[in-house]
């Protein structure tokens, strides 16, 4: 059955709990007149075990495809296809001049029902594939490890070719909730089926390829006790991130409509490759009838020792450490406040065992606490400051629902966080602070904003409704719902 | 007699050399063949004009001409022999080498030695190579003129060679890169950080476990307080934090001080932690104290002088590097320290 929207996620929803995957859920739950086709591509098969959230009866089906498992061979073999090696060879050759016009002919080389479609067996075990790559390593790579260098291409196009391979279910648009595999296989869609292609982009996923490709260490790369300081990374490093740099630009250009989160991301997406005419922000947006509630229910709640929460899952890039040493600071000063850490502890393992260790080491134990994941729904009356210490964020859904909620927040100037706590725009601006901003692993900073907060109630009330009022203005969850369905059904035809 | 007809000795011997010359062929020469093939098939000429001759042999068609039996012995002590020469030679030559590896474990461990060396990790190890120090010092200004500009390819690069730098001054530019403008920037600084720092927890970590396990060891309270100092002094912690790191490092050496047989670095580096947490009366205690039992260590009097300086006792200062020069005239660093404090 052809369902209205086919939506093609990456290593999220259903699977991951988090902002894109809180987004994902409610998006599909809430336009229940539409009906949803999702395709999970991850690394492998997952198990419905696995799944963190319930699919809504709109989603008709469920499809998996998994990246890293070999592809099954198909369509003919043992032909010159002289036709489809060069429309590859143009598309590559294009490729180093950031044009991907030759994308339609390269998908017709591939077609399995084309008398020339090369196989994954052509692509793997053949003659001109391997030519190519030689004659690629002779002009891009001539002093490099050829080892490396072939088996890092072949682990790079397996996952491409799992995607240019896979079965493309039937829609009448598809929406890809990233770039990347999930973006590429979108285009294909769309390509092939004529149908118009949406994307929304939380993060920027190039950026957020290259930032953990610059780091990784299962890429090989040359090592060098030098200090001189280099733009370059390893040459394999290079071939990566130009791989996910294709594969964005690929997306933006069959893209019919690109949205991102906030005015920041939006620029990157430009920088991208990304047609600005076709770049649109909808924020993320939430219920506020239901954050409402607990607002009246804080002016009970809040009696007792000062309650200091910092919201989000124990990992390495919430940076937790920075909000413990923060809670010393502030325990110096007064003793009786609490401290929490509301989030999941299975991510990382080591890093809640380093996190628990710096609590005991600092003396904190009494005032300190990881409780786990929790319904939010019972602490947030009762949480007299919300702390974000996070390294990376894109536009939090936890600051925009403890701002409604009226608590006054402290919050890393990372993604969007400045725009929500500060404002953006002149109109928003004037609304005043929801609370402060502090840099990226400040404890002083951060200390110092929470004893601020704690020490003039008034300050902080007057915060808290600051945060409320722009929340109440800006970011509305029925708003966004109905972007998206008016975005919809404009490309959908009704 | 009827003499029995055979072919002639010197054919089979002709035979048995085209056959031998074909297999060395297949074998050198590719031919578009696999492997397998390429090692079958001059196997098989190779095994064909062995059985010929093999048959000259044990069946010779005239033993009455010796010519015959000569020419098939000489063919089979060609054929057989030769890839025989071929194993021995190449069981000598293993036999070789096993013989030096077993022999000259020098040469073994140098090339264990030479695969492991990471000039990348030394830093990490806490010891600069003096090269690498004096290049580091040379490199830190450019750095910070890099972090200072807008090329961020470059700023990457710069923030790299920051993190094999585990010295205060890096320390202080990744912090300051955490404000820079690009949000990649402030991500590496930010990373580069943390590493910094798990390094010192990880160690940390696992020098508090084994002095747990093994407590009268006081190796392992040294490593510890020595680890521990050496992070509070890196940069990476704020001032408040500080005093707790002390903490750990004077538990662990009071611990280790228990021992009546304690060695002095026990208490020159309790003394440090007692200055560092600003308890300077105790500090001088424990030093001077231990200045009256050991005459050993020219760093007690180095520290007790150290001490009464940042103290602000010039004079003080002064007479401990003068004591310390009594007892260890040779010492460089209390020589040194005299030129620049100057006399009592």
């Amino acid at each position: 059955m052809k369902a209205d929207v086919c939506m093609i996620l990456e290593g999220s929803y259903p699977y991951v709990v988090g902002g894109v995957s809180t987004w994902i859920h409610d998006l599909v739950t809430s336009l229940s007149d539409v009906s949803f086709h999702l395709v999970h591509i991850g690394v492998g098969i997952e198990s419905p075990r696995k799944m963190r959230y319930t699919l809504p009866p709109n989603v008709l089906q469920f499809q998996q495809i998994p990246l890293m498992e070999s592809i099954p061979w198909r369509g003919p073999r043992f032909r010159q296809k002289r036709r489809s090696w060069e429309a590859v060879a143009r598309f590559l050759e294009d490729l180093s001049r950031d044009d991907t016009s030759g994308f339609r002919d390269l998908l017709h080389a591939l077609d399995p029902r084309s008398p020339e479609a090369i196989t994954p067996y052509d692509v793997f075990h053949g003659k001109p594939f391997w030519n190519l790559l030689v004659q690629w390593y002779r002009q891009h790579f001539p002093d490099f490890s050829f080892l490396d260098y072939f088996w890092t291409l072949r682990f790079m196009a397996l996952p491409l070719f799992r995607v240019l391979y896979a079965e493309v279910p039937p829609a009448r648009l598809y929406h890809a909730t990233c770039t990347g595999y999930a973006g590429l296989l979108g285009a294909v869609a769309s390509i092939r089926t004529g149908a118009p292609l949406v994307l929304t982009e939380h993060g920027i996923y190039t950026n957020e390829r290259m930032i953990e490709i610059t780091q990784a260490q299962w890429i090989y790369r040359e090592r060098t006790s030098s200090l001189v300081p280099t733009r370059q990374v390893g040459a394999l490093q290079n071939l990566w991130m130009r791989k996910f740099e294709v594969l964005s630009r690929l997306s933006y250009a069959q893209a019919t409509r690109i949205f991102t989160l906030y005015e920041g991301n939006r620029q990157m997406q430009i920088q991208g490759g990304a047609p600005p005419d076709r770049c649109e922000i909808i924020p993320n947006g939430i219920d506020l009838e239901r954050y409402d509630a607990m607002h009246l229910a804080r002016q009970e709640k809040l009696r007792g020792p000062p309650r200091v929460c910092m919201v989000g899952r124990v990992a390495p890039i919430k940076d937790v450490k920075t909000f413990i040493r923060a809670a010393r600071m502030v325990h110096e000063e007064m003793p009786e406040v609490r401290f929490e850490v509301l989030g999941g502890t299975d991510e990382d393992e080591s890093y809640l065992e380093e996190c628990q260790r710096l609590v005991k080491v600092l003396s904190l134990k009494p005032v300190f606490d990881f409780p786990g994941a929790v319904d939010m729904k019972e602490h947030y009356p009762s949480i007299s400051v919300l702390v974000l210490t996070s390294i990376s964020e894109a536009q939090p859904f936890v600051l925009l629902e403890a701002m409604r909620v009226g608590i006054p927040v402290v919050a890393t100037s990372v993604g969007a966080c400045a725009e929500l706590v500060l404002g953006s725009g002149s109109d928003d601006e004037a609304l005043g602070p929801a609370g402060f901003i502090t840099n990226v692993r400040s404890p002083r900073e951060t200390a110092d904003a929470i004893l601020a907060l704690l020490r003039d109630p008034e300050m902080a009330r007057r915060m808290g409704e600051t945060g409320r009022e722009r929340v109440g203005r800006y970011y509305i969850r029925r708003k966004m719902l109905e972007e998206y369905r008016g975005v919809y059904r404009g490309l959908c035809g009704g | 007699m009827e003499r029995t007809t055979t072919p002639s000795g010197l054919m089979l011997a002709a035979l048995e050399s085209v056959l031998e010359a074909e297999a060395l062929v297949l074998l050198l020469h590719d031919f578009g063949l696999s492997p397998f093939w390429r090692v079958l098939l001059p196997l098989g000429a190779h095994l064909l004009a062995l059985t010929l001759l093999a048959v000259g042999l044990v069946r010779p068609w005239n033993f009455r001409d010796p010519s015959d039996r000569a020419w098939a012995v000489l063919g089979l002590s060609l054929t057989l022999p030769l890839p025989l020469f071929g194993f021995l030679g190449f069981l000598a030559i293993y036999a070789a080498m096993q013989g030096r590896k077993a022999g000259g474990g020098d040469l073994l461990k140098d090339f264990q030695q030479y695969i492991s060396y990471d000039p990348i990790a030394l830093p990490q190890r806490g010891a600069l190579e003096p090269d690498l120090f004096l290049k580091a010092e040379v490199d830190i200004a450019p750095l910070r003129e890099i972090l200072a500009g807008d090329d961020v390819p470059l700023k990457r690069g710069a923030i790299l060679s920051l993190s094999r730098l585990p010295r205060a001054e890096a320390v202080a530019l990744l912090k300051q890169a955490l404000t820079d403008e690009s949000r990649e920037i402030r991500y590496y600084a930010s990373n580069a950080l943390s590493e910094m720092e798990k390094e010192f927890n990880d160690r940390i970590f696992r020098l508090t476990r084994e002095v747990e396990r093994n407590p009268t060891q006081e190796e392992r309270h040294l490593e510890l307080a020595r680890t521990v100092l050496e992070y509070t002094s890196s940069g990476l912690l704020d001032q408040a934090i500080i005093p707790y790191f002390h903490e750990i490092a004077q538990r662990t050496l009071d611990r280790a001080a228990l021992n009546p047989r304690h060695s002095p670095e026990v208490d020159t580096l309790l003394g440090e932690v007692y200055r560092r947490l600003g308890r300077q009366d105790k500090a001088r205690e424990v030093l001077e104290d231990l200045a009256n039992r050991e005459q050993r260590d020219p760093g007690i009097f180095l520290a007790l002088a150290e001490m009464a300086f940042t103290s602000g006792r010039l004079g003080e200062a002064r007479r401990w590097v003068q004591e310390g020069i009594g007892r260890f005239p040779e010492d460089p660093r209390l020589i040194q320290l005299q030129e620049v404090l100057g006399n009592p």
